[in-house]
């Protein structure tokens, strides 16, 4: 080592901050640095240097259509019972193609601009409204991913939105817009709701339905509920919510709702 | 009672997406995104090559957020350290190293403009440039050779004509000055 530290290659560990080293030499730097907290210590101290070298900018809508792509692509990341058959909704607007994610591999060529385009144009709007968007994580953290994973159900989660409706908490019936009831939220006053998928067609692998407070200036996720094969699953509501809405988004869900993905919609009364 | 997305930390984004949020990803996304295309971007000099990357290092990121260790720093050095590494690999792949060889063969050794050439410093953020030239020379180039250039420590020294042991001790004092000047001109971390 050419550092007059003995025990900690300082110099080797500066060289490695910045990918510098030859293969055999950063080999031999990584087993040391699995092993001494010092040095590590000192390399995280470079990379945080590092890191100011390069300027904050706006991150790339296209290459984040490319990452949901690849993660839906995928498949198996975010579980979801296996699909009987997707059936399209009659009444929804024409649904994107069954498998449209998977039509390209991560590393395969790139889409069409067209295609690209096309994704583009919900994001940046979305985008520009994110700094104040309020978008509750409680939801996303896992109460409609957990209930919701595999179509497995609490036992008493029917049982407790059947209760919260016979004592009279407040329930939105969501409706498409030819008027078909497909779906209902129960709203209580606990900021626990209930979303009952009452006749929501199965959306294909990939695929998962989102609920959407609608009553502020911009949607709020209430997180995930399901490919429609999950009858009851738990979301949170908070106070002072009437109006909502579900759309079909991307396993994992959506930041905003995909506008010609809006299923349903109704209000609680 | 609830935490909302925009609101919450890099680390518990990093938890949530463990417990496989998209959304919480997209906000990881939106905030360090930009950053990390950029630095691929300057590193292969390939919008393309860049793209790639930065797909890569989240899409990583979804797989395995658990090799975000928090306590070992910020998010965005680690995102960045990964996109370096990445993009250092891209570049250095057999073709282009036969080409950077030949063109480095030319240039050896470069006189201080020519490094200033290769590595296109014009285009970094003003405040950074200012903080960069701060440096002396002999601390800034073999940085911007490596971290920029994609040049290891060897062509650094033979680009430079010094010995080897001298770039890698002057690389090592070069951070530390780099991170006083970074400092001075108020280059947020």
């Amino acid at each position: 080592m050419s550092n007059t530290e003995q025990q900690h290659p300082f110099d080797e560990i500066a060289v490695y901050a910045l990918d510098g080293l030859e293969p055999d030499e950063q080999a031999a730097i990584e087993a040391h640095l699995a092993g001494c907290l010092v040095c590590q210590a000192e390399l995280d101290a470079h990379l945080a240097t590092l890191a100011r070298l390069t300027p904050d900018e706006p991150a790339s809508p296209t290459v984040w259509a490319r990452i949901t792509e690849s993660i839906a692509a995928e498949g198996g990341e975010v579980p979801e019972r296996p699909l009987l058959e997707a059936v399209p909704y009659p009444g929804a607007p024409p649904t994107e193609p069954t498998g449209r994610a998977r039509r390209r591999r991560p590393g395969a060529p790139e889409a069409g601009p067209r295609h690209l385009a096309r994704r583009r144009r919900p994001w940046e709007r979305i985008a520009g409204l994110a700094a104040a968007a309020v978008v509750l994580v409680a939801a996303a953290l896992g109460i409609g991913y957990v209930l919701g994973d595999r179509g497995e159900q609490q036992p008493d989660l029917a049982q407790q939105a059947d209760e919260a409706i016979d004592a009279g908490d407040p329930v939105a019936t969501l409706a498409t817009p030819d008027g078909a009831a497909v779906a209902r939220v129960v709203v209580t006053d606990t900021g626990t709701g209930y979303f009952l998928a009452d006749d929501l067609p199965t959306l294909e692998q990939g695929r998962t339905y989102q609920l959407w407070q609608l009553d502020g200036a911009q949607p709020i996720s209430l997180g995930t509920v399901g490919n429609g094969t999950t009858a009851v699953t738990s979301v949170a509501v908070p106070e002072g919510t009437t109006t909502m809405a579900v759309s079909a988004e991307a396993a994992g869900g959506a930041i905003a709702p995909t506008p010609d993905q809006i299923i349903a919609s109704g209000e609680a009364t | 009672m609830y935490e909302s997305i925009s609101q919450s930390s890099d680390a518990s984004l990093v938890i949530a997406v463990g417990r496989r949020s998209m959304a919480a990803l997209e906000e990881l996304f939106r905030r360090h995104g930009g950053a990390v295309g950029a630095l691929a971007r300057r590193v292969t000099r390939d919008p393309h090559r860049a793209e790639e990357v930065c797909q890569t290092v989240f899409t990583d990121l979804w797989r395995s957020p658990e090799r975000y260790d928090p306590e070992r720093g910020g998010l965005r050095p680690w995102l960045l350290s990964l996109a370096h590494r990445r993009s250092v690999d891209l570049v250095r792949s057999e073709s282009a190293r036969r080409r950077r060889q030949e063109h480095d063969a030319a240039l050896s050794p470069v006189a201080v403009d020519e490094v200033e050439s290769v590595v296109h410093t014009a285009a970094l953020a003003d405040e950074v440039r200012r903080a960069v030239h701060r440096l002396p020379a002999p601390e800034r180039e073999p940085i911007l050779l490596a971290y920029f250039g994609d040049r290891s420590y060897r062509d650094t020294a033979q680009m430079l004509g010094v010995p080897e042991g001298t770039v890698k001790s002057r690389i090592r004092s070069g951070l530390a000055s780099l991170r006083r000047a970074l400092d001075v001109e108020g280059v947020q971390p």
